[in-house]
C-alpha cells in the first residue's frame, strides 16, 4: 500500500511537472505582449516592468523560478488585475467553484442512482423506458443550454429562484441544477446497466434461494455491488463538473475559477490561464488517487497491489 | 397402455441407417457476425429512427453547400433583422406565422417591418436579418464536420495506439500507458483551451484541439481487446507461423476491434459536438461573423428574453443531433453486445 | 418403504422466446425418499436444471409451468405464493450452484453470507448466527475458519467457494438440497473431496439430495438412485446398478460407452446433437440419433416398461415384438456382470 502511494505520487508530480512545463513554454510561444496597454508605453517603463516581472531573464530561469514557485502555490502575477497575485485570485474563487461542483455532483449522483436503480428493477417496463429517456436527454441536452433555459423560464419567468449572482442558497440553486443534469445522467445509466448485470449474476441467484425476497436481495447484495463500481465515475465527474463550471459560472455571474478562466482567455492573462490550468490539473489527479484510494477500502477484491492494469 | 398392442408390428423394425441420418441436420440457419448484428439493431427503432436523422441531416447540410455559403451568409439585411418564423401554410399557427409575442399580444413582425407579403423565412432572421434556417444548416454542417474529423483522429490515432501499446507490451505498454495517464490527468478542455490560446481560434484550431485531447479514451479500450486478443489461439497460431505484425493486425485484430471501435467513434462524435458549441458559445471557438450552432447559441441567448426563437431553433437541432447520435451509440452496442439486452 | 419428501408429477414447462414456446421440460415424473439421493444425469439443454429450478421457484421469468404438479409436505409447489417460497427456500429446500466462483457476493464477508438464511429463516440474533456459521465452516472443512470467516470470498479457492456455499446451504438442515453441477467446474481431486464432503454431510443432516449432473462418472459414487433425461424427457431411471449393469435404453447405452473407465481402450460418443425442443419430435426424442432405432420410435415414445421393482426405461426394445438387438459389447459385459451380481446376492 504505501509502495503504491509512493509510486502514484511519484506520477502525479511528474505528471503536473509536464503540465506546468508544456503551459509555460506554450504561453512564452504567444506573440503579442503581457501587457494591456503597450503602445502607450515608452522602452524605459516596459524595461522596469519587465524587469519587475522577471521577464528579462533567460527562459530557462524564468522556466525554473516559475516551476519552484508553482510548488510552493505561486503562479506568478495576474496581467490583467495589475499586481495581484494570480493565487490569490484563484484562492477568491476557489470556493463558489467547489460548493457548486460539489452540490451538483451530490445532487446528479443521489437522483441518478434512484433513477437507475429503479429502472434495472423494473426493467422491460414504462418506468425503465422513462428512465432511459430521462438519462438520454440529460447526456444529450448541453448544459449551457439548459442553464439558459432554467434562467428565463424558472428565474426569471416564474421567479422561484433568483436569475443570477452568488451569496445565498438560493442563487445556488438554478446553477446547481443545470450542473447536475450530466452527472445524473451518467449516474443513471450507469446504475441501471451495473445493476441489470448485478441482478443476473449468480450470487443474486444464491440470495433468493437463500430465501431471502427480492428486495432484500436488492438491499443487502445488488445495491452496495452495482453502486461499488461507480466510483470509477468521480474521475469524469469531476473533469464533467470543471468543463461545466466555465459556462454555467459565466451564464450565472458567479465569481468561480471557471468564469475567471473564460476571462483570462479572453483577455489573454497568461499567468491566470497557467494558474487555472495547474490548479484543475492538480485538482483532478488528487481527485483520482483518492478515487483509487477509496475504491480499494470499499470494495474487498481491489488492492492497491502494484502497477498491473 | 392398452392400445399399445394396437401398434402395426411392422413398426418394429430398425430404421435404415439413411433414413435416420437425414434426421441430423442442423434446424435454423445459421447467421454470421454481421447478419447477427444487423438484426438485432433493425429492432432497436430508436436506433434506427436515430440513424434516418443523422443521415437525413448530413445529406441536407451538406448537400446545401452550393446554396449555402460563407459568402451568402455575412451578407446582412437589416430591412430583414430579428423577424421570427413564417412558413406558407401556417398563418394560424402563432410564431410560425410571422407573428412574434411582444407585451403579451402576437404582433405580425412581417407587416410592421414593411416586409414584401411573400416573403418567408422559415426559421426567421438573426439580428442581421439573415436566414436563421440557413445559418442553422450551415452551422450543423460546422458541428458536423468537427464531429467527424474528431472522429477520423479518434479512428487513427486512438486504435492505432491502442493496438501497438497492446501488441508490444512490455515496456513499450508501460511508457506508452504511462503518457495517456499524464494526459488524462488533465482535463480534456484545459487542453483544448491550451490549445486554442495558442493557436488561432477558428474551426481547424478546435479540430484540432478535440482530436489532440479525444483519442485517449479508444486507446485503452483498444489496448485492452488486444491485450486479450493477443492470446486468442488464431492469433497466436498466426504468430507462429511467421505472419508480419501488420498482416496480423489487418487481419485478426481489426476485425474483433471493430465493434468497440465503431461503438466509441459514435461515442465520440457528441463529445465533439458539445466541444464545438461549447467553445463557441463561451466565445473561444468559432466566433462571428463565421457560423456554428454553438455561435448561433451565443447570439440567440443574449436575445433570449425578447426573441426566445432565436436560441430555441439551434438548440432544438443541436439537442437532436446529440440526441441521434447517442442513441445511435446505444443501438449500435446493444447490437454488437448481446448481453446488453433490455 | 421409506418416506417420501417430494413427489413430481407429469411436469410440463415450456419457455417463452422470440423463435416460438420452447418445450423444455415434457412430461417428466419422479420422487425423492427421506434420506436419499436421487441424480438426474443428462446432456446440457435436457432439462434437467429447469426441473430443479421449478423445486426451489426460482424459473426464469419467461417460464410458464403448463402442467403438472409438484408435492411436497401436501403442498403442490406449483401453486405458492411468493411469500411462501422464500419461508421453503434456504430452509426446507436450498440449493448449491454450479459456479462456486460466482455465486458468493464479492463484497461481503463470507460469515455473514453463511449466517444469512439462519437469521432469514430461524429467527437467529447475529451472534447465534456468527456461531453456527463458524460451526458450519469448520464442518465443511474450511481450515483455520476463525480467521477466515472474515474474509471476503476471493481470498478462498475455487474448492473452498464451494465448500463455504454448501455451508449456506446446509446451515438451515434443509430436507432437500438440489445440487446443479456442483463439481462441474472444479478440478477433478477437488470434485472427489467435495462429493465425499456431501455425502458426509447428507448423512449427519439427513438431507435428500437431487444431483444434477451431465457426468456419468460422477454418479456412481454418489447416488442411490440414477435418473437419465433426455430432451425435457426421462428416458430411464433405476438405482445405480440398474443404470450401471443393466441399463436398457440405447441413450444410457452411448452414456455408459462414452465414460471413461480402466478396461475401455477407446472412447466412444454419441454422435448428432440433441432435437430442438421448439418443435420436439414426436416419438423417441432420441431417435434421431438412436443407432438401435425402431421405426415405432420416430413415430411414438415409448412408455415406461418395467425392468424390475425399482427399474423401468422408456424404449421400444423392451417390447415383446421388438426385434432382439446386440447392444455394444462394454453393455454386454456390464449385463453380464449384473447377472453375475444377481445370481451372488440370490446365492447369500
Amino acid at each position: 500500500m504505501a509502495r503504491y502511494l509512493l509510486k502514484r505520487i511519484f506520477y502525479m508530480i511528474l505528471t503536473l511537472l509536464i503540465v506546468a512545463t508544456v503551459t509555460f513554454f506554450l504561453m512564452k510561444m504567444m506573440p503579442g505582449s503581457p501587457y494591456a496597454n503597450e503602445e502607450k508605453m515608452t522602452a524605459q517603463q516596459i524595461r522596469i516592468m519587465n524587469e519587475q516581472y522577471g521577464l528579462n531573464k533567460p527562459i530557462w530561469v524564468q522556466y525554473l523560478i516559475y516551476i519552484a514557485g508553482v510548488f510552493h502555490g505561486d503562479f506568478g502575477v495576474s496581467f490583467q488585475y495589475s499586481n495581484q497575485p494570480v493565487s490569490t485570485l484563484i484562492g477568491s474563487r476557489l470556493g463558489a467553484s467547489v460548493q457548486l461542483g460539489l452540490q451538483a455532483l451530490i445532487l446528479g449522483v443521489i437522483l441518478g442512482v434512484i433513477i437507475g436503480a429503479i429502472a434495472a428493477m423494473k426493467q422491460g417496463t414504462w418506468v425503465d423506458s422513462t428512465a432511459t429517456v430521462i438519462s438520454i436527454i440529460g447526456k444529450s441536452v448541453p448544459n449551457f443550454v439548459l442553464a439558459v433555459l432554467l434562467q428565463y423560464y424558472i428565474g426569471l419567468k416564474l421567479g422561484w429562484f433568483p436569475i443570477a449572482g452568488w451569496g445565498s442558497f438560493s442563487q445556488t440553486i438554478l446553477p446547481t441544477l443545470a450542473l447536475c443534469v450530466g452527472p445524473l445522467a451518467e449516474t443513471a445509466r450507469f446504475i441501471r446497466t451495473s445493476m441489470v448485470d448485478t441482478l443476473s449474476s449468480d450470487y443474486i441467484e444464491l440470495g433468493r434461494a437463500k430465501g431471502l425476497s427480492r428486495t432484500e436481495v436488492i438491499r443487502k447484495h445488488a445495491l452496495r455491488n452495482s453502486m461499488i463500481p461507480l466510483v470509477t465515475l468521480i474521475g469524469p465527474y469531476a473533469v464533467a463538473l470543471m468543463t461545466g463550471s466555465m459556462v454555467i459560472e459565466n451564464i450565472f455571474n458567479i465569481p468561480g475559477i471557471g468564469e475567471q478562466f473564460v476571462k483570462s482567455i479572453l483577455t489573454n492573462d497568461y499567468p491566470t490561464i497557467m494558474g487555472v490550468t495547474m490548479v484543475y490539473s492538480i485538482g483532478l489527479v488528487i481527485i483520482l488517487l483518492i478515487t483509487d484510494i477509496v475504491y480499494s477500502l470499499i470494495d474487498p477484491r481491489i488492492r492497491l497491489a502494484g502497477s498491473e492494469d | 397402455m392398452e392400445d399399445n398392442a394396437k401398434i402395426d408390428p411392422s413398426l418394429f423394425q430398425m430404421v435404415e441407417e439413411d433414413e435416420s441420418r437425414d434426421r441430423e441436420k442442423i434446424s435454423g440457419p445459421s447467421l454470421s457476425f454481421g447478419q447477427s448484428v444487423w438484426l438485432r439493431f433493425k429492432k432497436r427503432k430508436a436506433a434506427v429512427i436515430s440513424a434516418i436523422i443523422i443521415i437525413l441531416m448530413i445529406v441536407v447540410a451538406f448537400g446545401s453547400t452550393p446554396i449555402i455559403n460563407n459568402s451568402t451568409l455575412v451578407k446582412s439585411h437589416p430591412q430583414y433583422a430579428n423577424l421570427p418564423a413564417k412558413i406558407p401554410g401556417m398563418d394560424a399557427i402563432n410564431g410560425l406565422n410571422g407573428k412574434l409575442k411582444q407585451d403579451g399580444k402576437w404582433v405580425d413582425v412581417y407587416k410592421q417591418n414593411n416586409v414584401p407579403s411573400n416573403k418567408y423565412f422559415w426559421a426567421g432572421t438573426d439580428y442581421l436579418g439573415r436566414s436563421l434556417g440557413q445559418r442553422i444548416i450551415y452551422g450543423t454542417k460546422i458541428s458536423l464536420i468537427v464531429a467527424l474529423v474528431a472522429a477520423f483522429f479518434d479512428l487513427t490515432i486512438g486504435v492505432v495506439y491502442g493496438i501497438v501499446s497492446g501488441w508490444k507490451g512490455g515496456m513499450v505498454d508501460n511508457v506508452m500507458q504511462r503518457i495517456i495517464e499524464i494526459i488524462s490527468s488533465v482535463p480534456n478542455l484545459v487542453i483544448v483551451v491550451l490549445m486554442l490560446v495558442v493557436l488561432k481560434p477558428g474551426i481547424t484550431s478546435i479540430i484540432l484541439a478535440i482530436a489532440v485531447s479525444s483519442w485517449t479514451t479508444m486507446a485503452r479500450q483498444v489496448r485492452a481487446e488486444v491485450l486479450s486478443l493477443k492470446n486468442e489461439e488464431y492469433v497466436l497460431a498466426s504468430r507462429a507461423l511467421g505472419e508480419s505484425p501488420f498482416k496480423i493486425a489487418w487481419k485478426h485484430l481489426i476485425p474483433n476491434l471493430s465493434s468497440i471501435i465503431i461503438i466509441q467513434t459514435m461515442y465520440t462524435i457528441p463529445t465533439a459536438i458539445f466541444f464545438e458549441a461549447f467553445l463557441s458559445f463561451i466565445g473561444i471557438g468559432i466566433s462571428a461573423p463565421e457560423t456554428s450552432l454553438g455561435v448561433l447559441l451565443n447570439e440567440g441567448q443574449k436575445n433570449f428574453q425578447f426573441l426566445p426563437y432565436q436560441m430555441w431553433y439551434p438548440a432544438i437541432v443541436l439537442c437532436i443531433l446529440m440526441i441521434a447520435f447517442n442513441l445511435l451509440g446505444d443501438g449500435l452496442r446493444d447490437a454488437f453486445d448481446p448481453r446488453g439486452e433490455r | 418403504m421409506a418416506e417420501r419428501v417430494l413427489d413430481v408429477k407429469n411436469l410440463k414447462i415450456d419457455f417463452h422466446t422470440y423463435a416460438g414456446e420452447v418445450k423444455a421440460i415434457r412430461d417428466v415424473s419422479f420422487h425423492l425418499d427421506k434420506g436419499e439421493t436421487l441424480a438426474i444425469v443428462g446432456e446440457s439443454g435436457s432439462g434437467k436444471s429447469v426441473t430443479t429450478r421449478s423445486i426451489i421457484g426460482l424459473l426464469a421469468k419467461n417460464a410458464k409451468i403448463v402442467g403438472g404438479e409438484i408435492d411436497f409436505h401436501g403442498k403442490n409447489l406449483l401453486d405458492i405464493k411468493e411469500k411462501e417460497w422464500q419461508d421453503i427456500r434456504g430452509n426446507e429446500i436450498a440449493m448449491i450452484f454450479q459456479d462456486p466462483m460466482t455465486s458468493l457476493d464479492p463484497t461481503m464477508k463470507i460469515g455473514q453470507q453463511i449466517a444469512e438464511p439462519l437469521i432469514k429463516h430461524k429467527g437467529a440474533s447475529k451472534k447465534e448466527a456468527w456461531a453456527k456459521a463458524l460451526e458450519m465452516m469448520k464442518a465443511v472443512g474450511i481450515p483455520n475458519a476463525e480467521e477466515r470467516i472474515n474474509e471476503y470470498p476471493h481470498q478462498f479457492s475455487g474448492g473452498m467457494r464451494q465448500r463455504i456455499v454448501i455451508a449456506i446451504a446446509l446451515i438451515c438442515e434443509p430436507e432437500i438440497l438440489l445440487a446443479d453441477e456442483p463439481t462441474t467446474a472444479l478440478d477433478v481431486t477437488v470434485q472427489a473431496e467435495i462429493l465425499d464432503l456431501m455425502k458426509d454431510l447428507q448423512k449427519r443432516v439427513k438431507t435428500s439430495i437431487i444431483f444434477i449432473t451431465h457426468d456419468l462418472g460422477v454418479v456412481a459414487g454418489m447416488a442411490d438412485r440414477v435418473a437419465v433425461m433426455y430432451a425435457g424427457e426421462f428416458l430411464e431411471y433405476g438405482t445405480v446398478d440398474d443404470i450401471f449393469y443393466n441399463p436398457q435404453h440405447p441413450y444410457t447405452w452411448g452414456l455408459i460407452n462414452s465414460m471413461p473407465t480402466l478396461e475401455s481402450q477407446t472412447l466412444e460418443s454419441i454422435p448428432g446433437t440433441p432435437p430442438d425442443l421448439l418443435d420436439p419430435p414426436k416419438g423417441d426424442p432420441f431417435a434421431a440419433r438412436n443407432k438401435y432405432a425402431l421405426k415405432i420410435d420416430l413415430e411414438k415414445k415409448a412408455p415406461f416398461f418395467k425392468v424390475s421393482d425399482t427399474h423401468y426405461a422408456s424404449t421400444w426394445l423392451l417390447d415383446p415384438r421388438a426385434p432382439k438387438v446386440e447392444p455394444p459389447a462394454e453393455i454386454q459385459r456390464r449385463w453380464a456382470k449384473y447377472a453375475k451380481m444377481k445370481q451372488t446376492a440370490s446365492n447369500s
